[in-house]
């Protein structure tokens, strides 16, 4: 059986609150479109007293295109949004795409993943 | 209360404001979230919420009763059994304060956690039974809250204090029912004021009102650094509360008590400090986050005059003796507000008068035959003198040029005071239940403005 893959999803750019809207509103995107999908909110500041601005998200490898799919519905609905993506290993995959740029995700994310 | 700075004072000046036995109180929050994992147990929480508790039951703070305090940290209950517990100590109490003919009069509500935005955008404050899942279904909104102040505090003084990130959001919601209820309060605010809102918005103490005391802005995160004994924002409260500042006045509002915790914490975090805010969203009976609520333990007898010697010696002082003179300003700005539209307003009684009495004399002379009496109307009476030098205007205030202020029991004390004191050339005397009650002495003459309740006067020579 493959290894859980993980990612995090940050959004750059924005202020703490636009972020931890943006975290909460992805997360629950990503509950809908694939419930297998685990996604929780975590926060990079442990100091802070809020729900966090980051997503950490856990999948199994089928799940990518639907990952990828849910990312891309989500850029749609929120234009003005941007996400970067971190891989397990600390490399960023994806930076600040936009949803037209959301397109070809699903493949990058293939790809990166059976390069392994 | 733990605090070992509290100050002993076993002859403690009775609240000018807050009557004990009529003030309510609940603490609510969290410090451990173990359906949560990301949230780790947060000592500092408890220990913020526990302070706040001694504080306000404390004979050195508030000293509301035990039985008048409501304690929600920690709660293994559910926010609608939360909700449902909070709306029935409000309705409980209350009740059994107005059977006994001491309704309840104000209520504070304090909350320490993590607040956050549901995707709906809605704000919500985080409990002990938030779950990582669905943390917006399992907290507490800040809506809910809204309603709860709302239903059960309507006729009450609300202060909240807001110990969580994005704490200003929550000012959103008592703006009252939605974008229609925003209009109807913008357009209420409009309107020319009428009878109690009237006298209240001319320096009468609020009936009723919320204001909010928020560790952050509705954008900034609040902060609950690991080394520190509370979060950030509690820590500089708790400071001012227990230590209170001898350059602000003697009875400490929201909006002070927000002033001296944003300077506490600037001077101790410099850009890193959270930055507290005070927001009072519906002021149509008057500004509740401007009632003084806190006794200054700095200021040994709050009836002192502060001497007009007195000069802030550093930055933060100068900040907190601006606060006081600004507090004072805002309150007299209130007050002269609604009286720019005076003149017109005399103008048109004038006329109408005079037409009157033109009219009454003709109507009388032609029927009669009778010249009618010459009669003088006493309109805008000069000041008369009740004290050979010092003269009384009733319902009048000279703004400015204050250099002490003294607790005259009333306006004969208070003219007695200038009298005495040859550099006073004038004085207002602010009777006791408005805001700023006191006798001030000026060391010039500002310009009289209508200001109902209030009672000034000039060193006549």
């Amino acid at each position: 059986m493959d290894q859980p893959i993980r990612y995090t999803v940050r959004f750059d750019g924005l202020e703490a609150a636009d972020a931890g809207r943006a975290a909460e509103s992805l997360r629950r995107t990503l509950q809908e479109v694939d419930p297998t999908i685990r996604a929780k909110r975590v926060r990079s500041d442990q100091g802070t007293m809020d729900f966090g601005t980051t997503l950490e998200i856990v999948l199994a490898a089928p799940a990518i295109v639907e990952l990828a799919k849910g990312i891309s519905d989500w850029l749609r609905r929120t234009h003005s949004s941007k996400v970067t993506l971190i891989g397990q290993d600390g490399t960023t995959i994806v930076e600040n795409i936009s949803a037209r740029e959301a397109a070809g995700l699903a493949a990058t994310l293939q790809a990166k993943h059976d390069r392994g | 209360m733990t605090g070992d700075s509290v100050q002993a004072g076993s002859a403690e000046p009775s609240h000018p404001i807050l009557q004990r036995d009529q003030t309510l109180a609940i603490v609510l929050g969290a410090s451990e979230w173990p359906s949560y994992p990301d949230f780790h147990a947060a000592p500092s929480f408890r220990r913020s919420a526990n302070d706040i508790v001694d504080y306000l039951r404390s004979q050195n703070g508030l000293n509301i009763p035990s039985r008048n305090v409501k304690v929600l940290i920690d709660s293994f209950d559910d926010a609608p059994e939360l909700l449902r517990q909070m709306h029935d100590f409000i309705r409980r109490r209350s009740g059994d304060l107005s059977q006994r003919g001491t309704p309840a009069a104000d209520l504070f509500l304090y909350y320490i956690g993590h607040g956050g935005f549901g995707d709906n955008d809605a704000f919500f404050l985080s409990i002990r039974s938030t779950e990582e899942d669905d943390p917006l279904a399992t907290s507490i909104t800040a809506e809910s809250l809204g309603r709860l102040i709302r239903d059960r505090a309507a006729g009450l003084r609300t202060y909240l204090v807001l110990d969580c990130c994005f704490a200003g959001s929550a000012s959103k919601v008592f703006m009252s029912g939605g974008p229609l209820g925003v209009a109807g309060a913008q357009l209420q605010e409009a309107l020319p004021l009428q009878g109690d809102a009237l006298a209240t918005k001319a320096g009468k103490l609020p009936e009723y009102g919320t204001a909010l005391l928020c560790a952050s802005g509705s954008r900034e995160p609040a902060k609950a650094p690991p080394d520190l004994p509370h979060t950030m924002f509690t820590g500089g409260l708790l400071d001012v509360l227990r230590n209170g500042d001898p350059r602000a006045p003697a009875w400490l509002s929201l909006d002070d008590i927000q002033r001296l915790v944003r300077a506490r914490l600037e001077a101790q975090f410099a850009d890193k400090a959270v930055l507290p805010q005070v927001h009072a969203p519906q002021q149509r009976m008057g500004r509740v986050d401007l009632v003084p609520l806190f006794r200054n333990p700095a200021r040994s007898s709050p009836t002192l005059p502060v001497s007009s010697d007195a000069r802030p010696v550093s930055d933060q002082q100068q900040r907190v003796a601006e606060t006081s003179k600004h507090t004072k300003a805002l309150a007299r700005g209130r007050v002269t507000e609604r009286w720019k539209r005076l003149p017109l307003i005399l103008t048109i009684m004038t006329i109408a008068v005079v037409a009157t009495v033109s009219v009454a004399t003709t109507f009388f002379q032609r029927t009669t035959g009778v010249p009618a009496l010459s009669t003088t109307v006493p309109f805008g009476s000069t000041p008369h003198n009740l004290l050979s030098q010092i003269t009384l205007e009733p319902d009048t205030d000279r703004p400015g040029q204050d250099y002490a202020t003294t607790g005259a029991p009333d306006v004969s004390s208070c003219q007695k005071s200038c009298q005495k004191d040859e550099k006073c050339k004038a004085y207002t005397y602010v009777p006791v239940g408005l805001m700023f009650a006191g006798c001030w002495l000026k060391n010039g003459q500002p310009n009289a403005v209508h200001a109902i309740g209030l009672t000034s006067g000039v060193r006549s020579r």
